[in-house]
């Protein structure tokens, strides 16, 4: 099972209550909260290469946008059984990036059989993914969609219906992203790791 | 020993992708996305209103207003900052140079007018403080009363305000913050109004660059999330008191070189 998001963060009822009430200034307490973890997000997803770091910044500016906008549509708050804030922003931030990609017309490069989920890589990720500008680099080689999907499931806690919703594909399709992703991955870094006697590290 | 000519983060394997993923570095969005957003909000929901057209008019007239309040305010404050011999128009009013300077300077009153909360910033420190009306009550309140606060006692109304001081006191924090956060809000879409690329020198580019820094010092501070109400209630308050700096220096720019005189000639000659 992939872990729950790796950010979580509480937002206070009283500060919700203030920024639906349509506060400017508790709205900013919002995004400065926020604007990390977004960037962030869409930066893991976009790329960090090239232009993706501008890319990730205009992600981070609708995603606020919007989230001020439609901030009357969240129900959700702190108490029992409700929608956490961060799930509902980062739902926004995520199909900002979606979309983004989906621009960048790269997906058609990288659509897999559907038929080979069954390939799933359980193993444990090789040593040299302790390493962060390997793996990075690694992420980086990925195609686009590939690398969304395993960002999606393993970092942020996405289900393979709920990637296969955000994606408008099937669950089988992220199943056999995920599997490929991981492959790859480990093809990436594994021949880096036979090296790193004589590898010199930032 | 092979662990030993090993770099030192292969020793400890990822244990899933999870985790691998869970420790990559966090990247730092770019400075200023707040300043770039907070224009763009009122200005959405009014542009469903009235459409696109008429969504250029009054930031223009607000910045042109606001830059030159703000441009003979600055100057102001730094040719009397050396010689503060000048006495307050009240002698209960809080001995701060700001207040003095409030009766000379013509203020960006629609600014500040427009907000209906008080605002204890303005009316400590705020070069172009827009409340006509002397806060002579304030000073009346014995700042001992509330270490904590620093003498940023909110003034809610101009009359009687020590009767309600204390059925005020357990929210004046919560309200100081609230007040701090709207001016916030407001310099920082007024910088964003004033500031201009294409005017500028190194002294105040020297300048803005640090008061840039402070602010992300702040901010960073701020995101973090480990500090307790008077921490956080300093933190904005040390903000909005850089942003102020930092609008007043991009507005007086802007009015130097439109007069075409140099900022940095200006600098040598008030000190």
């Amino acid at each position: 099972m992939p872990p729950t998001s790796s950010f979580a963060i509480d937002v206070p009822d009283t500060l919700l209550a203030r920024v639906r009430a349509g506060e400017r200034g508790a709205f900013e307490q919002l995004y400065r909260r926020f604007e990390r973890p977004v960037f962030n997000l869409a930066l893991r997803m976009l790329g960090s290469q090239g232009g993706a770091r501008e890319e990730a910044a205009d992600v981070l500016q609708d995603t606020m946008l919007k989230a001020f906008n439609r901030i009357g549509d969240f129900r959700g708050g702190n108490g029992a059984g409700q929608a956490p804030f961060w799930g509902w922003l980062r739902q926004i931030a995520v199909n900002e990036s979606l979309m983004r990609l989906r621009a960048r017309r790269k997906h058609g490069r990288d659509v897999a059989l559907e038929d080979d989920a069954w390939l799933e890589d359980h193993a444990p990720p090789p040593p040299a993914a302790a390493d962060a500008a390997q793996l990075q680099r690694a992420l980086e080689a990925l195609p686009d969609t590939t690398r969304s999907v395993l960002w999606l499931y393993h970092a942020e806690g996405y289900t393979h219906d709920e990637i296969a919703a955000l994606m408008n594909r099937t669950a089988s399709f992220s199943k056999s992203q995920l599997a490929r992703g991981s492959r790859r991955l480990r093809q990436l870094l594994e021949p880096a790791e036979t090296r790193a006697g004589g590898h010199a590290h930032a | 020993m092979p662990d030993a000519d090993r770099p030192r983060e292969y020793i400890d394997p990822p244990a899933d992708w999870s985790a691998a993923f869970a420790a990559l570095p966090q990247a730092e969005p770019p400075p200023g996305g707040w300043q770039r957003l907070a224009p763009r909000l009122p200005a959405q929901s009014r542009s469903t209103q009235a459409g696109s057209g008429s969504r250029a008019k009054w930031p223009v007239w607000l910045a042109t207003a606001a830059s030159l309040a703000l441009a003979a305010a600055v100057p102001l404050v730094l040719m009397d900052g050396a010689a503060d011999s000048t006495p307050p128009p009240s002698a209960s009013l809080p001995a701060t140079e700001s207040v003095a300077r409030t009766s000379t300077v013509p203020a960006p009153t629609t600014v500040e007018e427009s907000v209906p909360m008080p605002s204890p910033v303005a009316v400590e420190r705020d070069p172009a403080g827009s409340d006509p009306q002397p806060q002579s009550r304030v000073a009346s309140v014995d700042p001992t009363e509330v270490p904590s606060l620093d003498g940023r006692a909110p003034a809610p109304s101009t009359v009687a305000d020590e009767v309600h001081l204390d059925t005020v006191t357990d929210n004046r924090p919560q309200m100081q913050l609230a007040v701090l956060q709207q001016e916030s809000a407001r310099l920082e879409a007024l910088l964003a109004l004033a500031h201009d690329e294409r005017v500028g020198s190194g002294t105040g580019a020297m300048l803005a660059a640090q008061m840039q820094s402070r602010l992300s010092q702040i901010d960073s501070v701020l995101a973090s999330g480990a500090i307790n109400d008077d921490e956080r209630l300093a933190l904005w308050d040390a903000r909005v008191d850089t942003l102020r700096d930092l609008t007043g220096l991009e507005a007086t720019e802007r009015w130097f070189a439109a007069e075409g005189r140099a900022y940095d000639t200006a600098l040598v000659q008030v000190h």
